[in-house]
């Protein structure tokens, strides 16, 4: 790809996924084993400033996990290996100061249950201007209050102030769920994740909830992670996307190509198995069931449920292989 | 074609729900279901799609005999629910059968399989205690699921296949009509293709005829022959499936299908550019 003004060869790079000298974060070989269990094995990969990466998967598949690693979020039971480098600094490795640095003030997350990340018993009111006097030592009561009732301005909330005297169960679904957002942004993060911010709503209020997430992306140029079992979310928003299974990153590849030309007989069939809006075709099941991850990994895990296995795929793990600068999948046996 | 009697048909379903109570608190009322009426012919599956709230599963409910009906009548296959729930609560449950959305929640931890899918032949007496075992593990090898399932407990299978269980369980009375209430949302996108295929399999080969309630379009445009949109209790738009979803008429069915995200890159670039003029 040629590129003709320095605008567009940015702009290219970025959007091929070719990732610039200082990604916002790197993770490198990231395990996470529970006992037994492996939840997610040997998991790699940068997000660029500005960029708005997805990560999808069904359960189970070490999604969810891996974004609660991101803030060293995981329970005590967890055993972890590898880098999560964010700005340089490795997140899984940094003290307890640094992490309550690190959580709400530069990382936003935002999670699936909105209901539960509310608590009942204060005001919205109370729990913004609490968010961000934790973050912004010193600050007065009035400059906090504003600066709520602007943030849930801009999350679309048509009447902040009434919105900061009520309590949770006072909102609506769709409500709550701005709110939180409004939350994780109140200490303007650099990088949001949004760990199935739209499951629990319904279609219309699920498509305002996205537009939001892109509009704040693009208005104030910080990077976005949104982590979802939908694949139509992800076509929605993301530019670049990480297909999970099994606890691996299976294909990763700008959002275009992943649905135009997709590697992996998983995300193929992923694909195929979506009904689709609109379009009436006979849609193909994914025979099977999803893996144990109990099983050590000696095989692709994907094998036992792959149209295109061959012998090498009971065998060994496939390693990474590259269709282009911006296009990685494991697979033995991948699709021309 | 010739038209046969249908399966199902509803005239002016309501039903009001009040909450508060005393004189500390007002009563209010809610109307969830608001004179809805449709007919689903025999052998066809009828859709019901609406967010939440709008009043879809409290019509399954009533068909099911599970919720009170305050007003209007619904009659599946020949029979009003409301009577025969008085005269013949048994043979009433042998026509219609109810499919929940978890299928985590709708299996009892402490039965084995067997007994769970084989609790319905022993209640209606159909068949002899001896043959029950066979009975049961023809049904659940008609559903997908291997003969030594009988011998174990839920928790041992995953969601899809507890909800292919949860099927099974539903056909061992060999019921005419299934209430299906979103039976796919709770699993995950790979095994929804499974149930929804098996269900049309089932289809075809019992002839059964289906409600389907859910809030996915694109589910419901695959399986449905009609659908009917529901908000706030009442039905805003019915018709066949295709016209519904190429051609809908009301504001809201055209709000639903533009939400509903598409799993194709190309339909965001569209709107991106849209936006930029």
């Amino acid at each position: 790809m040629t590129a003709t003004g320095s605008q567009t060869a940015e702009g290219d790079a970025f959007r091929a996924g070719v990732i610039v000298a200082e990604p916002l974060l790197r993770v490198e070989g990231l395990h996470v084993r529970f006992g037994p269990l492996r939840a997610v094995s040997g998991v790699s990969f940068a997000i660029a400033k500005g960029e708005f990466y997805g990560v999808v998967g069904e359960s189970g598949s070490g999604k969810s996990i891996t974004a609660r690693s991101l803030i060293n979020l995981l329970p005590p039971a967890a055993r972890v290996s590898g880098k999560v480098l964010f700005q340089g600094r490795d997140v899984l490795q940094a003290g307890s100061a640094e992490l309550r640095a690190l959580r709400g003030r530069s990382i936003g997350f935002i999670f699936q249950d909105a209901i539960a990340a509310l608590d009942p018993v204060y005001t919205i009111g109370d729990q913004l201007i609490e968010a961000y006097r934790a973050n912004v030592p010193g600050a007065d009561l009035r400059t906090a209050r504003g600066h709520a009732r602007d943030l849930l301005a801009e999350v679309g909330i048509t009447d902040p102030d009434r919105c900061l005297a009520s309590y949770p169960h006072q909102l609506s679904g769709g409500m709550k769920q701005r709110v939180v957002i409004a939350a994780a942004l109140i200490s303007d993060p650099e990088l949001i994740i949004a760990d199935e911010p739209t499951t629990a709503l319904d279609v219309t209020v699920q498509r305002q909830v996205l537009d939001l997430l892109q509009r704040v992306v693009a208005r104030r140029g910080v990077s976005a992670i949104i982590i979802t079992h939908d694949l139509g979310v992800v076509a929605e928003v993301c530019d670049r996307v990480a297909v999970f299974y099994g606890g691996m990153i299976v294909e990763e590849a700008d959002t275009h190509t992943l649905f135009t030309r997709p590697r992996h007989p998983y995300t193929a069939a992923l694909l195929d198995s979506l009904p689709k809006l609109g379009v009436k075709k006979p849609f193909k099941a994914i025979p099977g069931v999803p893996p144990k991850i109990t099983q050590a990994l000696t095989a692709c895990p994907f094998e036992p449920r792959c149209p295109r296995a061959v012998a090498q795929c009971a065998q060994a793990c496939p390693a990474e292989s590259r269709a282009a600068a911006s296009h990685s999948y494991r697979c033995h046996s991948p699709l021309p | 074609m010739t038209q046969q009697a249908p399966a199902i048909i509803t005239k002016d379903l309501c039903r009001t729900f009040y909450s508060g109570h005393g004189f500390a608190f007002r009563r209010r009322s809610v109307k969830a279901v608001d004179g809805v009426g449709f007919a689903v012919q025999p052998g066809t599956t009828f859709g019901i799609v609406g967010e939440s709230g709008s009043g879809k599963s409290t019509v399954a409910r009533m068909l099911c005999g599970l919720e009170r009906i305050d007003s209007g009548s619904a009659i599946v296959d020949g029979h009003d629910v409301s009577e025969t729930l008085k005269s013949d609560p048994l043979g009433f449950r042998k026509t219609l059968q109810l499919v929940f959305q978890d299928p985590y929640a709708a299996l009892n931890p402490y039965w084995k399989i067997g007994d769970l899918v084989g609790e319905g032949m022993r209640v209606h007496g159909l068949c002899p205690a001896g043959d029950r075992k066979v009975r049961v593990v023809d049904l659940l090898d008609q559903c997908g699921i291997p003969a030594n399932a009988v011998d174990r407990y839920p928790h041992e299978f995953s969601g899809g296949q507890r909800q292919r269980i949860c099927i099974a369980r539903a056909l061992a009375v060999q019921p005419k009509v299934l209430v299906l209430d979103e039976p796919v949302s709770a699993l995950d996108v790979s095994i929804q293709a499974q149930i929804l295929l098996l269900l049309q399999e089932l289809q075809r080969e019992l002839g059964l005829t289906y409600v389907f309630i859910s809030h996915n379009l694109a589910v419901v445009e695959q399986i449905c022959d009609r659908v009917a949109v529901m908000k706030t209790g009442r039905i805003v738009e019915t018709g066949e499936t295709e016209q519904v979803i190429h051609a809908p008429q009301h504001p809201y069915t055209q709000a639903l299908i533009a939400s509903t995200p598409i799993p194709e890159p190309r339909c965001r670039r569209m709107t991106e550019d849209t936006e930029q003029v």
